[in-house]
């Protein structure tokens, strides 16, 4: 393909994608630090007891959160023992089958069952960060618009990358040229900066489309895994009473020894059945604490139903979320990140400035960049 | 004119640093991480060099 034309799919995939990108990048500059904004901003723990006070039964704290709203059901309990030690952080709705982004988290001490907060998640800075950053507050249809995005944003770096060549001809790499034109100053920052972020921006990228993807994911799984285990409950009606829920996490903790349990989805959620608790487990290595392994207990019995390795797309989801976080490597590595995205904002707005300033005399310096190329062929010619 | 490799050793090079520095904190804990951090500080502090020379 000649120049000219991966010029035309750089300027147009660009033009699509930049304002979007810009917006990404803005709102996930706070987002990369929303532990440490969260902690600064009076995120409650739960107080200091003795190390080895014991844990109260999973099933008094279900208890007391039910007490203090009434109204609400269960639908996922958390546990996080390095952020949040011992705080199960119960997710409740008006109805098991309420959209999923309208929930009242209430906070209880594992130790005492006591109700420690009820933060409100649906206001505030961050949050608003959060719903551009996820679905610009348009539900799936906005998630699944910038995932577009992303791949529209891949094809300009792929594009740019290509352009890369012809404009570093007579250049050393980390050229500046300041004291020409302001111009040409930006082209070269965009041209220094585009191709030192590559491989980070196609990581963040890709991973974020993949991301876009999590409820068409998780619609999958519970089609193909999720149909097959639950297989022999085929037409049961559902129970009209539960079990232990301490029960059932016992059962699960006994079927994958060597695994924690992160999180379980009540009976009739999404993640779930009608007929089971599905605790999901997670390892004690960087990699094997981001693949969660569910097993599937029956909420009346607490007998094991099943429990399987997610399969390979799942798993591909649950592995994208830290590269596109950064949250994996510590605070440097977030501080990197953050370095990583301003690079990635210059780039986008320099972009945007470069088509602005000579929208008119562009083909003159596509022109002018073509001649390059020929007086290079030329210049291989002449060499042989 | 620049050959193929005068423009893409150093932009090859930090990609690699890049891949590497993404991975070493996923797989690995304790010194992993270190590695990762100058890993990947080394095209930040390369950029932010070219860019704001006089």
């Amino acid at each position: 393909m000649n120049i000219r034309l991966w010029y035309l799919i750089h300027k147009w995939t660009s033009l699509i994608c930049t304002i979007f990108l810009l917006m990404l990048c803005i709102t996930g500059l706070p987002l990369i630090f929303h532990e440490e904004i969260e902690h600064l901003s009076g995120e409650i723990e739960a107080p200091e007891m003795a190390a080895d006070t014991p844990a109260a039964s999973m099933d008094a704290v279900a208890e007391a959160a039910r007490k203090r709203r009434p109204n609400d059901v269960i639908r996922f309990m958390f546990w996080d023992a390095e952020d949040h030690p011992n705080m199960t952080h119960i997710s409740m709705a008006k109805s098991l089958d309420a959209p999923p982004d309208e929930f009242q988290t209430v906070l209880v001490d594992s130790r005492t069952a006591e109700i420690l907060d009820e933060p409100l998640s649906d206001h505030g800075f961050m949050y608003v960060m959060l719903k551009l950053h996820v679905d610009m507050f348009a539900g799936l249809a906005g998630t699944l618009f910038l995932g577009l995005m992303g791949l529209l944003f891949v094809a300009a770096i792929v594009s740019g990358i290509v352009l890369y060549h012809p404009f570093m001809r007579k250049l050393n790499f980390g050229t500046v040229r300041k004291d020409r034109n302001l111009r040409l100053k930006w082209l070269d920052v965009h041209n220094l900066l585009g191709v030192i972020t590559i491989v980070w921006v196609l990581v963040v990228g890709i991973t974020g489309s993949i991301n876009t993807l999590s409820q068409v994911i998780i619609g999958l799984w519970q089609r193909d895994q999720m149909a097959e285990m639950l297989a022999p409950y085929k037409g049961l009606p559902p129970p009209t009473s539960l079990g232990s829920l301490e029960a059932a996490l016992q059962t699960a903790r006994l079927a994958v020894p060597d695994m924690h349990i992160s999180f379980v989805a009540f009976p009739g959620t999404m993640f779930s059945s009608p007929h089971h608790y599905t605790v999901f487990l997670k390892g004690n290595t960087p990699v094997t604490s981001r693949l969660l392994k569910p097993a599937l207990v029956d909420a009346q019995t607490s007998q094991l139903t099943d429990s399987r390795e997610m399969p390979w797309y799942v798993k591909t989801l649950l592995l994208s979320q830290p590269l596109h976080f950064g949250d994996y490597g510590g605070l440097p590595l977030k501080i990197l990140w953050a370095l990583l995205d301003v690079f990635a904002i210059v780039v986008l707005g320099s972009g945007v400035y470069l088509w602005w300033s000579r929208r008119k005399t562009a083909d003159k310096r596509i022109s002018q960049v073509e001649q390059l190329h020929r007086d290079y062929a030329v210049d291989l010619k002449e060499a042989k | 004119m620049k050959t193929t490799w005068q423009i893409w050793g150093v932009p090859v090079l930090m990609a690699i640093l890049t891949v590497f520095g993404l991975l070493a904190a996923l797989l690995g804990v304790g010194i992993w991480h270190w590695i990762s951090w100058v890993a990947l500080a080394i095209p930040v502090y390369l950029g932010f060099h070219h860019w704001m020379k006089k």
